[in-house]
């Protein structure tokens, strides 16, 4: 949960290095953190699909309820563990209570397959990831994989289709709502490892 | 703020079944809503997920959740279809009115003009029954089994200790954040910050993330001091064991499983 910055600006933090926390598997204090995030995103998966639902054709839906909401929770979830699995254990948690709760068990895909991107952004850019110009690509690649998923999986195995028309402005208008719910989510996560760290 | 479907105490052989015949008969039911193209199958599938969700014997004020969701599920599917769907062969659809004409400048360009079509609005009324089927074996499966017993269910089907400690905190925690949510929430209307919703939902994000956070660290002490983890054989207060019932139903959704999956590939 520390990052690499942090341990250089902090020489005491070095020998933290060697303690749990820093290993690459979960300790006891990231799993809580990973179950916290989880309920947060248990109830915002629940209201998104309930208003979703109800809302029947309400276009701002999608953008608003699937992205926004839940990308807040799941980068803010990433930002704080900092380790790689951290996104899909969130994505899991909630896909598995969340969805299955309101009847839309195909959702799970959709927050499975965006969890293991972002697992492998960590992965890839490593502490690189957690900057505002680092996070953007990650941001970018889960906006473009909900609309994608949303359409063609998860609507598209429930039979019901849409022109390409739809679909393609919908991408950049999912990145309006997917990259200033990473920002938010660092920030958050960065917020959060001061508290925990407190 | 809780779940719409919730947990409805009963004695009736759905009740009784074990948590994973019910998760079993919801992973099937969702693979079979993907598979089959047949609106007849379809129809058959959504009747077929009903039986155990009128043997669980749904209560008045539940039923009426339910049937306020199909008309929304059956609402959205149609006008949606109605206005998108586009036929890959055969004939154009019958137009019964346009939104954008194809002459409307820039939008009409762009969408190729968009029309309401019947048999659009056919197709996606049909789809309904798709979505539904799903939603039945998820109401079945939340409305007669407690969230311990799911758990169980969960841990019986060898989900690892670790994942299972997490879904089992992350339900517990459920309350304790709306109730946080609530107070985050009363203190900012009391301050006159946020009459907005969107503007109480921006301005709690933050202190409700925080605030949960800083009770993480207690409980992982407490988990810790517990001997977290330290035991690979563990004993579980909720048990679950299946029983002829389960049995039964596992025969039961055996033979119609492969009945549809035959008739959806006979064509």
């Amino acid at each position: 949960m520390t990052s690499e910055t942090e341990i250089n600006a902090d020489p005491g933090a070095a020998e933290n290095k060697k303690t749990s926390l820093n290993k690459p598997y979960f300790s006891t204090t990231d799993i809580i953190v990973i179950s916290m995030f989880g309920a947060l995103g248990i109830v915002i998966g629940i209201l998104g699909n309930v208003l979703h639902g109800v809302s029947g054709l309400l276009f701002i839906g999608p953008f608003l309820l699937h992205t926004l909401l839940p990308g807040i929770v799941v980068f803010a979830c990433a930002a704080t563990v900092r380790k790689a699995g951290t996104a899909t254990m969130y994505s899991l948690i909630v896909s598995l209570i969340a969805m299955p709760l309101m009847g839309v068990p195909l959702f799970i895909v959709m927050y499975v397959v965006q969890g293991l991107l972002i697992d492998g952004f960590t992965l890839a850019m490593k502490d690189r990831m957690w900057s505002r110009w680092g996070i953007i690509p990650a941001a970018t690649v889960y906006g473009i994989a909900g609309i994608l998923i949303l359409y063609y999986v998860v609507l598209g195995a429930s039979g019901l289709v849409f022109p390409e028309w739809v679909i393609i402005p919908s991408i950049p208008l999912n990145l309006v709502f997917a990259i200033p719910a990473a920002l938010v989510g660092l920030q958050i996560g960065q917020r959060a490892i001061t508290t925990l760290g407190g | 703020m809780r779940p719409i479907f919730q947990f409805v105490d009963g004695d009736t052989s759905v009740h009784r079944l074990d948590p994973r015949t019910k998760i079993l008969w919801l992973g099937i039911v969702t693979i079979l809503a993907i598979l089959i193209q047949r609106p007849d199958l379809l129809l058959a599938l959504f009747f077929l997920t009903l039986v155990p969700l009128v043997i669980s014997r749904v209560p008045m004020h539940q039923l009426r959740l339910i049937l306020f969701f199909y008309t929304f599920i059956f609402i959205g599917t149609t006008i949606s279809q109605g206005f998108f769907y586009q036929p890959l062969t055969g004939p154009p659809p019958d137009v019964l009115f346009w939104l954008i004409p194809p002459d409307t400048p820039l939008l009409g360009a762009f969408t190729g003009g968009v029309s309401f079509t019947l048999q659009g609005a056919l197709y996606g009324f049909i789809q309904g029954f798709r979505i539904l089927s799903m939603l039945n074996a998820s109401v079945t499966l939340v409305m007669t089994t407690p969230v311990n017993r799911i758990m169980a269910g969960l841990r019986e089907l060898r989900l690892p200790f670790t994942f299972m400690f997490m879904l089992t905190t992350a339900v517990r925690f459920v309350p304790t954040i709306i109730e946080e949510y609530r107070t985050i929430a009363n203190a900012l209307k009391v301050r006159g910050v946020a009459k907005n919703p969107l503007r109480l939902v921006q301005y709690s994000m933050s202190p409700l993330i925080l605030n949960s956070v800083r009770r993480c660290s207690q409980l992982a002490l407490a988990a810790e001091s517990r001997a977290f983890g330290s035991l690979a054989e563990r004993t579980y207060y909720t048990s679950v064991k299946f029983g002829t019932g389960d049995r039964v139903s596992w025969t039961c959704i055996g033979i119609s499983s492969v009945l549809l999956v035959w008739l959806s590939l006979a064509g």
